[in-house]
């Protein structure tokens, strides 16, 4: 953001005399993609966008929109990186970098369940809770046995199943 | 019910009376609740809000009562009437528009003003202007923001 964006100080404004009730109210109707934006208003702003709470009336108000997430590999780098599809101001659409997220191994098989996505290794262990909110990644605890070509097969009882080499796998705890 | 118990007075914060269908005024909450109170009378003093404040309050709820009375205008048309309701409203109208609907608990009202200022407003300079927000990061702060959001500013 260049300085000329910078506000000159002014009287306190009077959006930020309403109610922080009505203030998150306000910022939950505002478009996913603007979040960023909303960040670099004020300190204030920062921190409401980054809250729970904001996500939780997006919810609420039926004001949730379905994001695209993709995982291109880098043949130069050797790194799984993943985009998300934005619509910028001007209509366009495009396919932007994600940095926060960590390089998933290619043939990974993942589920999503509101706004996070499970994803499963191929050759190890590990599985992968993606939070799109904040765009971090948890491990969840190691899985019994390798996902080696794991395929998810399904959600019931809030447990994900996945079937591994073609047998039916042990069911996975994880709460969604 | 005589006509006159039909009829309801609305007193603003600079003593502006309103004389409306007890239908109109009803679809707010906190009026409700106030006729539901046996010791108020049939006028109802609203301490937060003034007279042209009321006055737009009241025309929305005039609009609404209608339609959801006999049924005359669709959906869409009352959808339209809303649009432009808020459409050229300046800043602090609206400001004061939403403290009214909240004071007067009248959910759709401040889903509509909520919803208005949330599109009137796209870019960071939007939010500096037409909300009046001072930008209180340093230079240092709001670099480090634009870095861990690059996706959102990668132009």
């Amino acid at each position: 953001m260049s300085s000329k964006t910078r506000a000159k100080k002014k009287q306190s404004s009077l959006f930020t005399s309403l109610p922080e009730d009505i203030i998150i109210d306000i910022l939950a109707r505002v478009t996913r993609c603007d979040y960023p934006t909303l960040s670099l208003v004020s300190k204030q702003f920062r921190s409401l966008v980054a809250s729970r709470e904001i996500y939780v009336r997006r919810s609420l108000l039926s004001c949730t929109e379905h994001c695209i997430y993709v995982v291109l590999y880098n043949r130069d780098t050797g790194v799984n990186n993943w985009y998300i599809l934005c619509r910028k101001a001007n209509s366009n659409r495009r396919l932007v970098l994600i940095p926060s997220l960590p390089d998933m191994s290619p043939g990974n098989s993942f589920v999503t369940v509101g706004s996070r996505i499970y994803m499963f290794g191929i050759y190890h262990k590990n599985a992968l809770s993606i939070d799109c909110q904040s765009h971090t990644g948890t491990p969840l605890p190691r899985m019994p046995i390798p996902m080696s070509y794991s395929r998810v097969a399904g959600i019931m009882d809030k447990k994900i199943y996945l079937t591994v080499n073609y047998l039916v796998a042990k069911s996975l705890a994880v709460m969604v | 019910m005589s006509k006159s118990e039909k009829k309801i007075v609305l007193k603003s914060l600079d003593n502006e009376a309103f004389e409306v269908e007890k239908a109109v005024a009803l679809q707010s909450q906190t009026i409700w609740v106030m006729c539901e109170d046996k010791c108020v009378g049939n006028e109802i003093p609203l301490e937060n809000v003034t007279g042209q404040i009321l006055a737009k309050v009241i025309d929305y709820c005039k609009k609404h009562a209608v339609v959801d009375g006999d049924g005359d205008e669709s959906s869409e048309e009352l959808k339209n009437w809303d649009t432009e309701f808020t459409k050229n409203m300046d800043q602090s109208t609206l400001f004061n528009m939403i403290l009214a609907a909240n004071y007067l608990n009248i959910k759709s009202l401040l889903n509509l003003t909520c919803q208005a200022v949330a599109d009137k407003t796209k870019t960071i300079d939007e939010f500096h202007t037409f909300l009046n927000i001072e930008n209180n990061f340093t230079p240092e702060e709001e670099a480090q923001i634009c870095q861990e959001n690059l996706w959102a500013f990668d132009d």
